[in-house]
């Protein structure tokens, strides 16, 4: 195994879900991480105790990413603690699904400002550290996780579909504009994978979902993570500003 | 008569549809001229469609300026944030106009932002790609009902681009044909108006339209 204990990851939406996995997957490949979550110290408590195993030193914080002061701090106090941010992993998002017609603005002003604005912020914000995490070859690359609803559309999910399709724009942009300095900026788009958020769903909202894909069945967590780790390392040092489907061959 | 309503006219080649629309002798209304699309709805509570125009924000400039400044960066983001709002609420108004009809039209211009970019004009994938994603869910929740959302994606017209520019990225141009040669604004609006006048064959479509081998992004 490479030794990756002098690089640091800072990876949003950490303690749930995708984001657990992607943190347990830089976690066993040596990283120390600065891990953020919104609101549940419950489950950043048992995140940093399931981590223990990996003997990783970790950054915990707490941070509403809709709020642009809270992203610049979330960089200040990994900079403080670790002095360097050398992967940066955008997968916080929140959803408000609906008849879009019925829906309110303030009803998914979050969803704007949490999955489009906030990656944004904390890419700028980070990105001198991770430019110069790519002039010491250590390493410089961001992470997006945007969806399969920001691809090809899904009914009920008009504004996070939205958001999600921002992020790809974002990731053109980004990866544009620092790839002749050396930071890599691509996306990840999942399917449907089983997280918390969708065994609370009930099964007629995604069962169809199920049977157009060519994998038959949801992806797992770890699926998604292994994908997110390709593109932060060297592995993938030739790719940038790409969008990669982790969704089981979903046909639309 | 067929009204068109426009978020704004103040894009060529929003402005260029809206002269045709009106030239086949229908009418148009630009919101922003009259408070808005739900000023425009009180006006013109029966649309025939609505068209949202090619972005004017200019991401990538707005970018490089802000890179070391943090509420420059915060500016930034506070932009995209107004445009998305903005965009879909815009979405919102026109869904809920064209409900009752059950019928009408959605039409998202958006400017191709790779041909941009190599040709030096603004560039807005961010919001490029929020349009496109917007578009195929609104689709998908609401064609049931006769309802026609699509975004055409144009590479930058002739008429939009200084020729010696055009001469002088004809390289990079290579990227969508060997001897690219940008289409004419005449050309784009035809299709638009036969888009907009006659066909259902397309709907929640991303339409990219251009010399050669183009798709959103490239």
């Amino acid at each position: 195994m490479i030794n990756h204990n002098e690089k640091v990851v800072l990876i949003t939406g950490a303690t749930r879900g995708i984001g657990k996995a992607i943190t347990k997957k830089f976690a066993s490949e040596g990283y120390r991480l600065v891990l953020v979550y919104r609101s549940n110290i419950v489950e950043a408590q048992k995140t940093e105790s399931e981590l223990k195993q990996f003997d990783s030193e970790i950054l915990m914080l707490q941070a509403d990413l809709s709020c642009s002061e809270d992203c610049l701090s979330v960089v200040n106090r990994a900079i403080e603690y670790f002095g360097q941010i050398d992967v940066l992993v955008n997968n916080a998002g929140i959803t408000s699904d609906g008849a879009f017609a019925l829906m309110k603005p303030k009803e998914y002003s979050s969803v704007i400002s949490s999955n489009s604005c906030a990656p944004v912020l904390l890419s700028m914000y980070a990105m001198p550290y991770l430019i110069e995490s790519a002039n010491q070859l250590r390493n410089g690359a961001i992470v997006m996780m945007s969806s399969i609803a920001g691809i090809v559309g899904k009914e009920g999910q008009v504004p996070y579909s939205t958001t999600k399709g921002s992020l790809i724009g974002s990731t053109r942009l980004l990866a544009r504009q620092y790839g002749n300095q050396g930071v890599r900026v691509n996306a990840i788009a999942p399917g449907f994978i089983e997280t918390d958020m969708v065994e609370e769903l009930d099964p007629k909202m995604y069962n169809h979902v199920l049977e157009a894909g060519s994998l038959p069945r949801m992806g797992k967590p770890n699926e998604v993570a292994d994908a997110v780790w390709f593109l932060a390392n060297k592995s993938s040092s030739y790719v940038n500003g790409q969008v990669i489907r982790i969704d089981g061959g979903f046909l639309r | 008569m067929k009204v068109l309503i426009f978020d704004h006219l103040s894009s060529y080649l929003g402005k260029a549809l809206a002269d045709a629309w009106i030239q086949q002798g229908d009418s148009v209304i630009d919101a922003s001229k009259v408070g808005g699309m739900a000023c425009a709805l009180k006006d013109f509570p029966e649309p025939y469609g609505f068209v949202f125009t090619e972005s004017n924000f200019d991401e990538a400039s707005a970018l490089k300026n802000c890179q070391k400044d943090k509420e420059l960066i915060a500016a930034f983001s506070a932009k995209v944030n107004e445009h998305i709002s903005f965009f879909l609420e815009n979405c919102r108004l026109a869904t809920q106009a064209l409900m009752p009809l059950r019928k009408g039209r959605v039409l998202c211009l958006c400017l191709d932002d790779v041909s941009a970019h190599i040709l030096g004009l603004p560039e807005s994938p961010i919001l490029n790609e929020a349009r496109n994603s917007a578009m195929k869910s609104l689709s998908k929740e609401y064609s049931r009902i006769g309802i026609n959302y699509n975004t055409v994606v144009c590479q930058p017209s002739k008429e939009m681009v200084d020729r010696k520019i055009l001469s002088s990225k004809r390289n990079a141009l290579k990227v969508f044909s060997l001897r690219y040669s940008a289409p004419k604004t005449k050309d784009y609006i035809g299709f638009l108006l036969s888009n907009l006048n006659n066909s259902t064959a397309v709907n929640g479509g991303l339409i990219c339209l251009g010399d050669g081998v183009m798709e959103m992004g490239g």
